[in-house]
């Protein structure tokens, strides 16, 4: 089964596009990474994929749900996905990580949320920052707070924006033995990135240029030295 | 170059919050809502200069023992109150006491001054007591079991999750503005430096208010402020009435002597 068909999908913000005739199929557990210099288009491929955002034109399904304005508040299918966007100041909104990780247990899922969220603490090791406002944290911190609020609610399709940016590399190897951990789950798997380094685990590679699909291949693109210089990330 | 470093220092006191644990600190965020708004409610019936000056200077004991952070905030009133003020001064139509130039101060604008920098003076204080001495979620959870109307609420919590990001912002450029810049300022230049800065902390804020929805609505947020306040901390720890008593014993004396402190003052004889 799909877990993503977008048919010539276009994005613009106030008359700027910001992606063009975009299509695309994501089967169940693929890793995919997005790649692409910075304006490339891939955060706001990211929020359509994450049903948060409704095509300009075109036709996005998620789940098989087609993603209009209705569908973009849809309990169903919020708790399906994950996003974890790349700037945490904008995903931690609540007064403590406590209630942070805790905001999509407690809305999104049926069972004690409270084992929800002990379990994301727990797997982000953050269990000792529950009772600390977020904006306090380092940035490496406020990071992993930011994974662990859509780990606590389990989704099946997760979704992350540049999740190494700002991590050192204590982070970024717990973030590599995560995924490791999330695809043995069987998740389906979307991450934007213009670090190489950090490409771990791909089946598919989508390069992004100035806001279309450039490449959607196997991620043996990565060697090609001269196509990651048109991309702008070597 | 001293705008830089003042506002630095007001960005740093900002955060200050809830370092201590004083007897205030234990009273519960109900009972210091209801003192809020019973000052509040005096604040603004209370006609009387006297009685005014009585009510800050109660607040000034209560915050002289309890927590002196509160008197930081008392930067801000002559600088935005000043500006309001002043003008009342030497507009409001009453007996001349002062001559500058052609325009004149008069004895019941200067009355109108002291009653504008009393007021804010006394509804800042009880306010930064109030925030100063209980956890932000705690005063979220009381407005919410008195009633308080719900998108009243969440614009408040919204609002202090974000003034500290906006506020770290706003230092970071500072901070590189302050690195940027050798001597002294003029006026002027600062003006033309500062104003970008505003325009550019503005279009910074409206973006984020746009995806920070976009966030939340990712995590199933509707609207709804029973999804902001945590249930491990709405409940009811039943109200301090004794610290509340204070309070209402302290309205009733005010009340009762406002109409006879209101002759206290010396009517201007030129």
């Amino acid at each position: 089964m799909d877990v993503a068909q977008l048919e010539r999908v276009s994005y613009s913000y106030r008359n700027s596009p910001a992606i063009a005739d975009v299509s695309l199929h994501i089967k169940e557990s693929e890793v995919i990474y997005l790649i692409g210099e910075n304006g490339a288009g891939k955060s706001t491929l990211l929020l359509i994929l994450a049903a948060l955002f409704v095509p300009t034109s075109g036709i996005a399904r998620i789940f098989g749900k087609v993603i209009t304005e209705k569908s973009t508040k849809d309990i169903g299918l919020r708790r399906r996905i994950g996003i974890v966007f790349q700037d945490p100041d904008v995903q931690l909104f609540s007064p403590t990580v406590y209630d942070d990780v805790s905001f999509a247990p407690r809305h999104l899922t049926t069972g004690d949320y409270k084992l929800y969220t002990e379990k994301a603490m727990e797997t982000m090791k953050i269990s000792h920052l529950r009772q600390r406002h977020p904006y306090e944290l380092s940035e490496g911190e406020k990071k992993r707070v930011a994974i662990a609020t859509v780990l606590s609610y389990d989704p099946e399709f997760i979704l992350f924006d540049e999740p190494t940016a700002n991590m050192d590399g204590r982070g970024r190897r717990e973030f590599k033995s995560l995924l490791k951990k999330l695809i043995d789950e069987g998740k389906t798997i979307v991450i934007a990135t213009h670090l190489l380094r950090d490409i771990v685990y791909a089946t598919r590679i989508i390069g992004m240029y100035k806001g279309k699909i450039d490449y959607d291949g196997d991620p043996y693109v990565l060697k090609n030295k001269k196509y990651l210089e048109k991309l702008n990330i070597l | 170059m001293n705008f830089v470093n003042a506002t630095l220092k007001s960005i740093e006191s900002l955060e200050e919050i809830n370092v201590n644990h004083s007897r205030l600190h234990r009273i519960n965020s109900e009972s210091k809502i209801i003192s809020v708004i019973i000052v509040l409610i005096l604040m603004i019936i209370l006609n009387s200069i006297v009685s005014l000056f009585l009510l800050l200077l109660f607040l000034t004991g209560e915050s002289l023992i309890f927590e002196r952070n509160v008197f930081k905030t008392w930067i801000f009133v002559p600088l935005f109150t000043g500006i309001i003020a002043i003008p009342a001064i030497f507009i409001t139509p009453g007996t001349p006491i002062a001559h500058l130039g052609f325009i004149a101060a008069t004895y019941e604008g200067l009355l109108a001054a002291i009653h504008l920098i009393l007021r804010t003076l006394i509804a800042v204080t009880c306010v930064a007591l109030l925030t100063k001495t209980t956890p932000w979620e705690d005063i979220l959870a009381s407005l919410n079991l008195l009633r308080i109307p719900e998108i009243f609420i969440l614009i408040l919590f919204l609002t202090f999750r974000y003034i500290f990001f906006l506020a770290r912002i706003t230092e970071a450029t500072l901070l590189s503005l302050k690195s940027r810049i050798i001597g002294k300022e003029k006026i002027l230049q600062s003006w033309k430096m500062y104003a970008p800065l505003v325009g550019n902390l503005f279009i910074k804020s409206y973006e984020m208010q746009e995806k920070i929805y976009i966030a939340m609505n990712a995590r199933g947020f509707h609207m709804k402020k029973d999804e902001m306040l945590s249930p491990v901390r709405v409940r009811l720890k039943g109200i301090n009435w004794g610290y509340v008593a204070v309070f209402i014993f302290l309205a009733f004396i005010l009340l009762w002597t406002d109409g006879d402190l209101i002759w206290m003052l010396p009517s201007w004889s030129g």
